[in-house]
């Protein structure tokens, strides 16, 4: 087999993906952007009716890995369009309102537009997506569906903020775990077990895509790549531990799982020997691809590497690249190894 | 006698009955007088080392706050009203042990799954909290309780942390316990080892104790607040745990005399034991009582910081305990010069 | 003999919080192993038990797990922040005593301020979980080095008797579920069983069922019994929520299959038990949530025994319900095979 010899680093695959469009539901032209950035590395790659897009790197066959990172980003869908051409909105994934006011978006077939908001609507505070609309333009809802239909999702404006050591993107969540991924199936060489990387759909809503993959490979072990808090940021929760810079973060728990400590300490332990930085990472709110893994048939045996973030569900979300290299180092170690019970 | 004993003793202010009895067999063994007042406060003197010597009191209060039974419901659940100031939110969903039969129960609280998120905002009031002893009614649970019945936290002696102790009533019987250490010796003063009762309802033992003994001064031994713990300023932690024995300036109950406290101050530093000072002037002690008795009586608090002082849990650091002991017996062994010169100075 | 209820009592003074049973579970595997060769622990720490034939195979589930909580910070004098594993109300923590399990057991306490320097505003608030900090009497260094962020720290709440067969204890909810399946297979030994019966100790059930969804998915049973607590009266319990302490209880919601409850009701009328019906328009709360829409579907039926202060230290059961409900327990698993096609 002849590799096609990318020049991209990390950071270009980074921004690469966090320029792709896919709000959760539409996830098709990110998984087109991601397989072909994968696919000179890896023996087979398939998608499943959710939309999953599995890479699989064959192993010494000594068992199965998955590693579930979400491709979809949050966004807004249009549930109907006005006479003046205006489109109402409904949320897809965690959506503060005050963050999409008077952003700017795009569909999937490249319509951009405007978010407004109603004249008489109430207080920031208060504002709720009934009083948001979006403005693409139109005079008219005969002009707005030849654009957009009911039903289209749009993201905010893709965009990449390179400050340097920390970069800022509104597709951060979680095109940044999809990079860690990408580029951890890079340096696979000879891998222990048969690698299974997922890049899956449907997070946002209820981790749906990670968990028919799951079913579907029946893996030895599960390791999801995700985004998670921080709290050096000014009047952050204290009650967060997780600080950026600090390292990648290893998982003991967020609302959705608690993960099975064996994995926990196999990541640890993997760090510690190869002298990858990280820290321990309690989430009291949020859930991952780690609980779809884990509750899967008979129950897996999972785990997950976060990247802490800051500003996450809004344009802003900001992580810091030494965190980025740290998880990539960090899954790419893992997968060369075995994973004992 | 340790600490463990001691605090295994039950005392609830007015119901002083199981410590008293403990006390009473404890001073047997160390004092050359003992006896009971009307009130029920233990007075145990300790002869001086030489004839015509001053009499100094040394009063330490036996007595703990904790509950008390007032009412059984007809659903056998028992009502209870503080005795001494517990802020009611310490008291949910603890152990409880009721009455002089040890009658085990427990204060519940709603199940989280009956409660709003408004109403986990709230405290819950003494009135809403009950002690259940697992009696299937009235009938049944006044076989073993009835209203009146002293009630304290089941609360167990434990050694934690870095040389700390958690026990409950820690306020007062780490008095009591430096008190009964320094009745181990005899001093060119004569000691009058008092056990005061009903410290926490209004310092009433220690009055009629100190009218009786007319001492020529005092020394008020004390489980004294620490706020030291996270939240709270600096400057309203009134004293640390692990800084040496509390030196009192003032307390609501009383200003206590300057040059005994100057005395107190001066032995510590001579036997090179740190101590620290009581930052804050709230919450009241025997001093006042007996400093106002008679004719007045020159008085002085030592304590022992207490964290989470008036809960079940009370901490202190059982080197503060220490130091306290070895600079009580160092106070007596030298209060002799301190009285002369203060009789020297009335002369004047 | 073994005697069940002190075995039972010790197993509530184990620690085993959400996604932290091991300890439990080990302990379940030994106790079940009096009454049965057949005894596994799957990757999540679910303990299973088979006894009986060739049978319909009948799941009977009750949750290991406890509420606790999770060490989240350590700030900078060495007090521990923390968050709850499972529904702990803020307002029972105060003063209460607890281990953290660092890198070795550790005694604290949930700090207070002391009443003398409290403002009446203060007393008029109810502290929220993430004012609230634990003191372990340690320096600051110490504790960072024994304490990990997301160590489990857990209640030192020991069971105590009160009156009659009554128990107060941290965990009754829900290890008394072992104890009915004991009591239940104690009566059971040496008779003929055809269905195929097994027993879990379920983890994770505090926080989402989720031990007992991929029990449901592994074992694909025919039908479940899910033995849980409910609430029993007390004063301040709002109307018909709540069922008498000293009757076992059987559930009437949707996500019970009416026809075995039914069986279940009949079998405990048989007995001549008088049991309460605990009456819910939702799902159960219960590991039957998950049980019932696991695989193909599967029928579940409830066999709760009441407490006071569920979710407390001080949760109050009666030993003499558990022993009746391991009574019907036994007759129902006996009945499973003998009672023909119960529909719903």
């Amino acid at each position: 087999m002849i590799r096609k010899v990318t020049a991209m680093n990390s950071r270009e695959t980074l921004m690469k993906l966090c320029m792709a469009f896919g709000p959760t539901g539409a996830e098709d032209k990110v998984s087109q952007v991601i397989e072909e950035m994968v696919r000179p590395y890896v023996d087979e790659i398939r998608r499943d009716a959710m939309g999953n897009l599995i890479a699989v790197k064959r192993g010494q066959g000594k068992g199965k890995v998955m590693v579930a990172a979400h491709m979809d980003q949050i966004g807004l869908m249009v549930t109907s369009i006005d006479e003046n051409g205006f489109l109402r909105v409904a949320n897809v994934g965690g959506i503060a309102p005050r963050s999409v006011l008077y952003r700017q978006v795009t569909f999937e077939n490249g319509t951009v537009g405007c978010v407004g908001l109603n004249a008489k609507a109430p207080s920031l505070d208060k504002v709720t997506l009934e009083h948001v609309f979006i403005d693409i333009g139109c005079e008219s809802r005969a002009e707005a569906l030849e654009k957009v239909q009911i039903g289209d999702t749009c993201i905010m404006q893709a965009n990449f903020l390179d400050m340097g050591q920390r970069m800022s993107s509104p597709a951060m969540d979680n095109r940044s775990a999809c990079a860690v991924l990408v580029e951890a199936l890079k340096r696979l060489d000879t891998p222990a077990m048969d690698v299974y990387g997922v890049f899956t759909t449907q997070e946002e809503v209820g981790l749906r895509g990670a968990k028919t993959a799951a079913f579907a490979i029946q893996p030895d072990v599960g390791i999801a790549v995700d985004i998670t808090g921080e709290s050096s940021y000014p009047e952050a929760e204290a009650t967060c531990s997780m600080k950026m810079g600090q390292g990648a973060a290893v998982k003991v728990r967020d609302a959705s799982v608690f993960c099975t400590p064996a994995v926990v300490r196999w990541m640890e332990e993997t760090a510690k020997e190869e002298g990858i930085p990280y820290q321990r990472e309690v989430l009291t709110f949020g859930g991952t691809d780690t609980q779809a893994i884990q509750l899967t048939g008979a129950g897996i045996p999972a785990g997950c590497i976060s990247i802490p973030g800051r500003y996450i569900h809004s344009m802003c979300e900001t992580i810091d690249g030494r965190d980025y290299e740290a998880a990539i180092a960090l899954l790419a170690a893992l997968l060369k190894k075995e994973y004992q019970h | 006698m340790s600490l463990r004993e001691l605090t295994a003793c039950a005392g609830v202010s007015g119901f002083e009955n199981e410590v008293r009895a403990y006390l009473i067999r404890q001073c047997k063994a160390l004092a050359d007088e003992v006896r009971v007042d009307a009130l029920g406060n233990v007075i145990a003197i300790c002869h001086a080392t030489k004839p015509h010597a001053k009499r100094v009191m040394v009063a330490a209060h036996m007595d703990e706050v904790g509950l008390i039974v007032t009412g059984v419901e007809d659903s056998g659940l028992i009502r209870f009203a503080p005795v001494g100031g517990i802020d009611p939110r310490v008291m949910v969903s603890k152990r409880v042990i009721v009455g002089e039969r040890h009658v085990r129960g427990v204060i519940g609280a709603k199940a989280i799954h009956l409660t709003s998120a408004e109403e986990r905002k709230t405290p819950l009031p003494v009135k809403n909290l009950y002690i259940d002893i697992g009696a299937a009614d009235k009938e049944a649970a006044l076989k073993l309780v009835e209203p009146g019945d002293p009630v304290i936290f089941d609360s167990r002696y434990v050694e934690f942390g870095d040389g700390l102790i958690k026990s409950r009533a820690l306020d007062d019987r780490a008095g009591c316990g430096m008190l009964l250490s320094a009745m181990e010796r005899r001093y060119p003063v004569e000691l009058a080892a008092v056990f005061t009762v009903q410290e926490e309802i209004g310092t009433r033992g220690a009055k009629a104790a100190a009218y009786r003994l007319d001492p020529d001064a005092a020394l008020v031994l004390e489980g004294t607040t620490c706020a030291d713990i996270a939240g709270v300023k600096d400057e309203q932690k009134v004293t640390r745990l692990g800084k040496g024995p509390v030196v009192g300036v003032r307390d609501s109950s009383a200003v206590h005399d300057p040059r005994l406290r100057a005395f107190v101050l001066e032995t510590a530093a001579k036997y090179g034991i740190a101590v620290q000072n009581r930052e804050g002037t709230f919450g009241g002690t025997d001093c006042g009582s007996i400093q106002r008795s008679r004719g007045g009586v020159p008085v002085a608090m030592m304590a022992v910081a207490t964290r989470f002082i008036h809960s079940p849990v009370t901490v202190i650091a059982r080197k503060d305990y220490e130091a306290g002991c070895a600079l009580l017996t160092h106070v007596l062994q030298d209060m002799e010069s301190f009285l002369n010169d203060k009789e020297g100075d009335c002369n004047e | 003999m073994m005697d069940i209820k002190s075995e039972w009592m010790s197993l509530c003074a184990m620690t085993g919080p959400s996604g932290g049973e091991e300890a439990v579970s080990r302990r379940v595997a030994e106790l079940f192993s009096a009454y049965s060769g057949d005894v596994w622990t799957d990757g999540m720490m679910n303990t299973y038990a088979r006894i009986g034939g060739k049978g319909p195979r009948v799941v009977v589930a009750a949750h290991i797990d406890e509420i606790g909580l999770m060490v989240n910070f350590i700030d900078e004098d060495g007090y521990i922040g923390f968050c709850q594993v499972g529904g702990v109300d803020p307002r029972i923590l105060p003063a209460q005593e607890v281990i953290v399990h660092g890198a070795e057991d550790l005694y604290g306490i949930v700090a207070v301020k002391p009443p003398h320097v409290l403002t009446p505003e203060e007393r008029e608030h109810a502290l929220a979980m993430e004012d609230l900090r634990i003191d372990l009497g340690l320096p600051a260094e110490t504790v960072r080095e024994k304490v990990r962020i997301g160590d489990y720290i857990t209640f030192d709440a020991p069971p105590v008797s009160l009156m009659d067969s009554l128990v107060a204890s941290k965990s009754t909810d829900d290890r008394m579920g072992i104890a009915v399946m004991l009591e239940a297979m104690e009566r059971l030994k040496g008779r003929p069983l055809s269905a195929e019966v097994i027993m879990a100790g379920t983890v994770q059930e505090e926080v989402g069922c989720r031990g007992a969804m991929v029990a449901a998915q592994a074992l694909q049973p025919e039908l479940a019994v899910v033995l849980d607590v409910t609430h029993a009266t007390t004063p301040d319990a709002p109307p018909f929520a709540t069922v008498d302490l000293d009757k076992p209880c059987v559930a009437i919601v949707p996500v019970m299959h009416q026809g075995w409850t039914r069986v279940l009701r009949e079998t405990a009328r048989e007995l001549g038990i008088e049991i309460s019906v605990e009456v819910g328009g939702r799902t159960s709360g219960t590991d039957a949530d998950e049980i019932q829409i696991a695989g193909s579907g599967i029928p579940c039926v409830a066999l709760q025994v009441p407490v006071r202060y569920m979710h407390t230290t001080v949760e109050v059961i009666s030993y003499d319900v558990i022993a009746q409900c391991g009574q019907i327990l036994a007759a129902f698993l006996e009945k499973v095979t003998s009672c023909g096609e119960v529909l719903l």
